[in-house]
């Protein structure tokens, strides 16, 4: 990175470069703007286990245009931690697979970089990346 | 800025002057940055100094390449390189 920003050139970052992102490969190599760092400070409370959900409830209303609003798109999110109890709204909503979860009342809003989901195969590809890299599970279509 | 993909200098070097671009990205430095630097690797740094020197004379204007590590093509570089500060 010393060398390309030295050397004769316009030195280029691509986002994530400087957080040492390591996906690999298509669509990995679209992870959020928020680091892994980021998310076991902010969300992981007790140990990285305790969140195993997190979906997306309304990421359908996509912005006409991408530019629309700052290049970014607000989706709503919910969080799942889990407590090691029964809790039947939880398993309503997401399945027997889920039924020892406690639903923790926390939605929120999480803004993420509109150029991911301006492509409905992009769009989609993230949501595999959430599902599988960041242990979270994105509600489906 | 355009893109041509591959480790070959001569041919990305025809894609700026006169009637082309003004600018590429930088792919022949690219890859003699992971020859040179990934580990492991060939750690061939001579490689990376002959790329420059050649480029150097093969291009228009070197200055305004656009230099990277990564970007949405291509593995990031922790992915194939075991030593973070090998970035």
């Amino acid at each position: 990175m010393v060398f390309n920003f030295m050397s004769d050139g316009i030195p280029v970052v691509y986002y994530g470069q400087e957080q040492s992102f390591s996906g690999s490969a298509d669509p990995v190599s679209f992870p959020p703007p928020i680091s892994r760092t980021a998310f076991s400070s902010a969300l992981y409370i007790d140990e990285p286990r305790t969140i195993v959900a997190l979906w997306v409830q309304e990421y359908n209303n996509l912005p006409a245009h991408h530019d629309a609003q700052q290049g970014m798109i607000r989706i709503q999110v919910h969080l799942m931690l889990s407590l090691h109890t029964e809790f039947p709204a939880a398993s309503q909503l997401l399945g027997q697979e889920f039924s020892r979860l406690a639903y923790v009342p926390f939605r929120g809003d999480l803004y993420l970089p509109c150029w991911n989901f301006y492509h409905e195969r992009k769009r989609r590809l993230c949501h595999d990346y959430y599902r599988f890299s960041c242990k979270l599970l994105v509600r489906p279509d | 800025m355009g893109e041509v993909f591959g480790d070959d200098i001569t041919l990305a070097s025809q894609y700026q002057g006169p009637g082309t671009l003004d600018s590429i990205l930088n792919f022949p430095i690219y890859n003699a940055l992971v020859e040179a630097f990934q580990i492991p690797g060939n750690a061939s740094t001579a490689e990376l100094a002959r790329a420059h020197d050649t480029m150097k004379s093969t291009f228009r204007d070197v200055t305004v390449l656009g230099n990277f590590l990564e970007n949405q093509d291509l593995p990031r570089w922790p992915s194939f390189s075991v030593d973070p500060q090998s970035l």
